[in-house]
């Protein structure tokens, strides 16, 4: 085989292989990370990620970033970056073709990075964050590759402080990572002169290095955090409690220091060991990939959930609710939100498992911090929306995602000035203008009064003038907020029961049905109101009511005769049910009212 | 040799020559030429910000405004004084020349200006109807100092107090959070805010930073120290500040304060008030705390000193505490509570107060008053006024008012209100200029504007503080917060500020 080829086929396989891999795991992903980042054509954008060094990074990742709104070419870009840094890495090392491996292995750290992200995405602090890594190495590699070209040591070491002082401010951390690199092995092992006084001069420009981080950071960038400046362009502000996530990042500069060791020593043995020794490091890569990705269930599917919300494929969002076995509080609030713009909330909601999972992420995350804003939203609630929009406005970067729901929060509030802002912003963006184009129409008191979301609005939000409410968790908020009897509409009615019934409030559950279906004595009630019905009249012990409730939901209907068939079931249930009881339960009487009253209720929930 | 030389230098010579000859072409041909011929079109121009009819003073800095119009077209914007002098921008951003502005304000103190826009959309240049800008004779105080925020509720990041040279457009920082923030540590950004100084001068100021190395930094003589207000005898450190314009005292309110988020009001979205307040003097020089007030019945909050110092103004609301359920019953009631302005003697010398004294009670008429703060040369009491509370800055309602103290006559302050937000309020070292925070633009970003007050009390429509790029305003995601004028800079860098905020705080001492 040519040294071409093999040199070629490596990448070959590389980028088919990742590509394969990412677009089969990682689409959902790099949409949602897109849609939490914000690149903006305009100066201000700019000049706010100018106040940190390595903002040259950012940006460029930022402006790459954008292109993961479509996510198969975006991950084909990612994997073609990928490719490019392998390439600069084996030409900055100087690597030789049977050694091509070791050429990957850094944009192989770079994919676990990615995948290894876990609810975090939904608070990242830094622009870019999928790109700039990469961007940044590209950056180190061509500078220690220019540098490489230059043979004297001493005009390399001029050179790669001019540089560091140049490039320190675009690339942060990943500059000093070239300098060091770059100066390091020729001044410490293979320079001409003495020995010492190279190793002097080194520790003379390393001492240099960091005076021109410090006299930059403190001059050019004075917003900037000094404690920071070895971390500078690096997100630094994220996972801060959780090493793991980083240990990609600080393996792939800690890989880059020693590779021209390993390149040495390995120039010291035979070339077929040498190639099958360098495949290593590629290997152990490899495995990695996949064994560091965040692999949550719950995870993969609110991705999933918030890809298809940003795609308005709310059938999608639905489906995906519904199929997951053990879902986080934010899926089955998705779910309900779904079910009742459909009608069949009533109908369908117990359908599915309230036994809800607890997020699993490597640092604290609330389900209002990640759901709140579009849950909020979806209920009409557009104060609680655009506040919880806000807290994360402020408390992340400026995101795609935000913007807008603050931008329709305003607009249905009708505060329209308000709404230009974050519509202007968002006109400078490349795939979201459309959308903020489009949204101009509703600018006008009299088409937004037609708007159906605006009219409902009305029936759902009923509250006394001036209400306040300081409940931090979204969930519990709407429960409380729909059990709580001020007026009731028709619309409300429905939400009121929803909750009566998730609560358990039998007292609240009766009011609202006799408000809301005496008036319809020829309206079939919805499925789980006939179950709760029969169980809480039941359970009344008071055969009169009894008799009413099963004419009311229709004796021969299936609802009442599955009750009836379980009479002595139900008798068990609400005395001293037993194991096999519940079990019995669950085999005869799975996805009802039923089973969620006697099972799922008292299953502990942490509202968060 | 001598002629390589020679040759090198000629081509120098002439690479220089053309030059200097493509640069003046460029200005040449960038600056731009006042339409001839231009055909009035009898329409009022749209300006970005409103800069029509406002009374500026003659060193503030160039009005850029940007021409809110639709389509593609060429714009001229011309400024022309009386004697026909003219100061030209070209562009839909007009963006005026600051030498030449300012030779322009100079000589056109207490006179007024002309600015007309030009535009030519088709084949023909046409004309807005001019407007005018009035140029007072009276400077403003070369500096502004704010704090860079989001309208943000609970949470907040990335934090900054800044200072703004009026004159120009330069902006720098005075302190950002992000200077101390250790995420590392598990501890998320400080609040900054209140900064406050002594008779606008920076030698002697304060602000607070709270949460993370929290803290009162009080910057005495050039010194910066690091100060817990918090005592045995007081329900909270220092709040918001006042200082004393003489002496080395800063009144504080104390105040334990809640917010609250309104279910289903897009005019009113938080709600912040007080549980208890009472009032203070933090002596610099001895490090004690003096209390002033202290009462169940009552909160005190946002205090002001007059201007000889021998008065402290201040807010105070009838609000009996002693309820089962206090946070409750304000959660029920926060409109209801309503702030009169009261007023107390103070001798320096002796640092005796005298008897409480109403001066305005705001709650009479069912409203509530906040932030009274006097004119410079006495004679104005200058304060916010809205339905209830005294956190105004989220209230629609709140509106500038001012009481002549010579008659205690009273009046809005009807020029420079809106319809939206005016919040917080101060005067300029020369008592002409007022500056004060307002949510008019979008309802929830609030600006600083600054209004011109004349001699005999009467005020004029206020400008929002100009900016380079014309529409900065409307993209900045930040609100301008507590605006408060100095006659110079702050001296002391950001990176001292934030070493004294690493360090452990000095506790007060109670004054006996």
């Amino acid at each position: 085989m040519t040294s071409h080829l093999k040199t070629t086929i490596p990448f070959i396989i590389f980028a088919v292989v990742a590509f394969a891999y990412l677009a089969l795991t990682a689409q959902d992903l790099f949409f949602v990370v897109q849609s939490q980042d914000v690149f903006i054509y305009d100066g201000e954008y700019f000049k706010l990620l100018a106040e940190s060094p390595g903002f040259g990074a950012a940006y460029a990742g930022s402006f790459l970033t954008q292109f993961a709104y479509h996510p198969l070419p975006g991950i084909a870009l990612y994997v073609l970056l990928l490719m490019v840094l392998s390439w600069l890495v084996k030409w900055a090392f100087r690597i030789p073709a049977h050694l091509t491996f070791l050429a990957f292995v850094p944009a192989l750290l770079l994919m676990m990075f990615v995948l290894g992200w876990d609810y975090g995405v939904f608070s990242t602090r830094h622009f870019g964050n999928l790109f700039s890594p990469v961007v940044g190495l590209i950056g180190s590699m061509l500078l220690i590759g220019l540098l490489n070209l230059l043979k004297k040591i001493w005009v390399r070491c001029v050179c790669a402080l001019v540089a560091f002082v140049l490039f320190y401010p675009l690339l942060g951390v990943y500059a000093f990572l070239a300098g060091v690199i770059s100066v390091a092995y020729p001044m410490v092992m293979e320079g001409e002169g003495k020995a010492l006084l190279r190793r002097l001069c080194f520790a003379i420009v390393l001492f240099l290095f960091v005076m021109v981080m410090a006299i930059e950071v403190r001059w050019l960038f004075p917003r900037f955090n000094a404690h920071f400046t070895l971390m500078a362009g690096l997100p630094y502000l994220d996972y801060y409690r959780t090493q793991e996530i980083w240990t990609p990042i600080y393996i792939t500069g800690a890989y880059l220091f020693i590779l021209p060791v390993v390149l040495y020593l390995l120039s010291k043995v035979s070339p077929r060991a040498a190639t099958i020794i360098s495949g290593i490091p590629a290997v152990a890569a490899v495995i990695m990939v996949p064994i560091h990705r965040f692999n949550d269930s719950n995870f993969r599917t609110l991705v999933a959930v918030e890809h298809a919300y940003e795609m308005d494929d709310t059938d999608d969002v639905l489906e995906l609710c519904c199929e997951q076995e053990r879902p986080i509080r934010s899926i089955i609030m998705y779910r309900n939100v779904e079910l009742y713009r459909r009608g069949e909330l009533l109908d369908r909601m117990f359908q599915y498992t309230w036994d809800s999972d607890t997020i699993h992420s490597r640092n604290q995350r609330m389900n209002t911090y990640i759901s709140g804003p579009r849950v909020y939203q979806m209920y009409t609630f557009w104060n609680f929306s655009y506040r919880r929009a806000m807290e994360r406005f402020v408390k992340c970067n400026p995101s795609y995602y935000d913007i807008k729901i603050m931008a329709t929060d305003a607009i249905c509030n009708r505060e329209y000035t308000l709404a230009d802002k974050y519509l202007s912003l968002l006109e400078h963006t490349l795939y979201y203008k459309e959308w903020a184009q489009y949204q101009r129409y509703l600018l006008d008191d009299a088409v937004l009064k037609e708007n159906p979301v605006y009219k409902l609005h009305k029936q759902i939000v009923v509250v006394p003038e001036g209400a306040l409410d300081n409940t931090e968790y979204c969930e519990y908020m709407l429960l409380k907020h729909f059990t709580n009897l001020y007026i009731n509409t028709e619309q409300r009615a429905v939400l009121s029961i929803a909750a009566a019934l998730v609560l358990g409030d039998e007292d609240v559950f009766w009011k609202l049905c006799l408000a809301t279906y005496k008036a319809h004595s020829d309206v079939v009630l919805p499925r789980h109101v006939q179950e709760a019905a029969l169980l809480f009249a039941f359970k009344r012990q008071n055969p009169k009511l009894y008799e009413q409730i099963q004419m009311m939901v229709g004796k021969d209907g299936a609802v009442c005769q599955q009750f009836l068939r379980n009479e002595g079931l139900f008798a068990r249930l609400l005395s001293q049910p037993t194991e096999a009881d519940m079990s019995t339960l669950e085999a005869l009487c799975p996805g009802t009212y039923w089973y969620y009253y006697f099972c799922d209720a008292h299953k502990m929930v942490v509202y968060d | 040799m001598i002629n390589s030389e020679y040759i090198s230098m000629r081509i120098c010579r002439h690479t220089y020559r053309i030059c200097c000859l493509l640069v003046t072409m460029a200005i040449v041909a960038c600056t731009p030429v006042v339409p001839d011929h231009a055909v009035p079109n009898g329409e009022n121009v749209d300006i970005y910000p409103d800069y029509t009819d406002v009374y500026v003073p003659y060193n503030i800095a160039p009005l850029n405004f940007h021409i809110n119009r639709e389509g593609k077209a060429d714009y001229v914007s011309v400024v022309e004084d009386a004697e026909g002098e003219k100061l030209v921008a070209g562009g839909v951003d007009a963006q005026f020349d600051e030498d030449e502005w300012h030779a322009m304000l100079e000589r056109n103190k207490g006179k007024d200006l002309k600015v007309t826009v030009y535009v030519k959309a088709s084949e023909k240049w046409e004309c807005y109807n001019p407007f005018t800008i009035h140029v007072a004779e009276e400077p403003i105080d070369e500096y502004l100092s704010y704090r860079l925020i989001e309208p943000s509720y609970v949470s907040y990041r990335a934090m900054q107090l800044c200072q703004r040279n009026l004159t120009n457009f330069d902006e720098s920082l005075i302190y950002a959070n992000t200077e101390t923030s250790r995420q590392d540590e598990g501890s998320e950004y400080q609040c900054v805010n209140c900064h406050s100084y002594q008779n606008y001068r920076t030698d002697n100021f304060q602000f607070h930073a709270r949460q993370y190395k929290g803290g009162t930094i009080v910057v005495s003589n050039g010194k910066a120290m690091k100060l817990n207000l918090k005592t045995d005898s007081t329900i909270a450190a220092g709040v918001y500040p006042s200082w004393h314009p003489t002496a080395p005292i800063i009144a504080y309110s104390v105040n334990h304060t809640v917010q609250a988020f309104v279910i289903d009001d897009p005019d009113h979205k938080i709600e912040v008030l007080d549980t208890l307040s009472d009032m203070i003097l933090y002596h610099v020089d001895t490090n004690e705390v003096q209390i002033v007030q202290k009462t169940k019945d009552s909160m005190e909050t946002t205090p002001g000193w007059s201007p000889k110092g021998d008065t402290l103004y201040y807010c105070s609301a009838y609000h009996p505490v002693d309820g089962p359920n206090i946070h409750f019953e304000l959660g029920n009631h926060y409109d209801s509570i309503r702030y009169d302005i009261i007023r107390q003697s103070y001798d320096v010398t002796t640092r005796t107060l005298g008897e409480p004294d109403t001066v305005f009670k705001a709650s009479e008429i069912n409203k509530s008053a906040s932030f009274p703060r006097v004119s410079p040369d006495g004679r104005y009491l200058l304060f916010g006024m809205a339905d209830y509370g005294y956190f105004h800055i989220w209230h629609k309602s709140s509106d500038l008012f001012v009481i002549d103290l010579n008659d205690m006559s009273r009046r809005r302050l009807t020029k420079m209100n809106s319809n939206d937000v005016e919040g917080y309020h101060s005067w300029s070292s020369n008592g002409r200029w007022i500056v004060f925070s307002t949510r008019r633009e979008d309802g929830n970003y609030s600006r600083a504007y600054i209004g011109y007050f004349d001699k005999n009390g009467k005020d004029y429509k206020a400008f929002v503080v100009p900016q380079r790029d014309p529409l900065y305003n409307k993209r900045l995601m930040k609100s301008f917060n507590v605006p408060e004028f100095m006659v110079q800079k702050v001296q002391i860098s950001p990176q001292e500020l934030a070493n004294v905020i690493s360090q452990d705080p000095i506790p007060a001492k109670i004054f006996k």
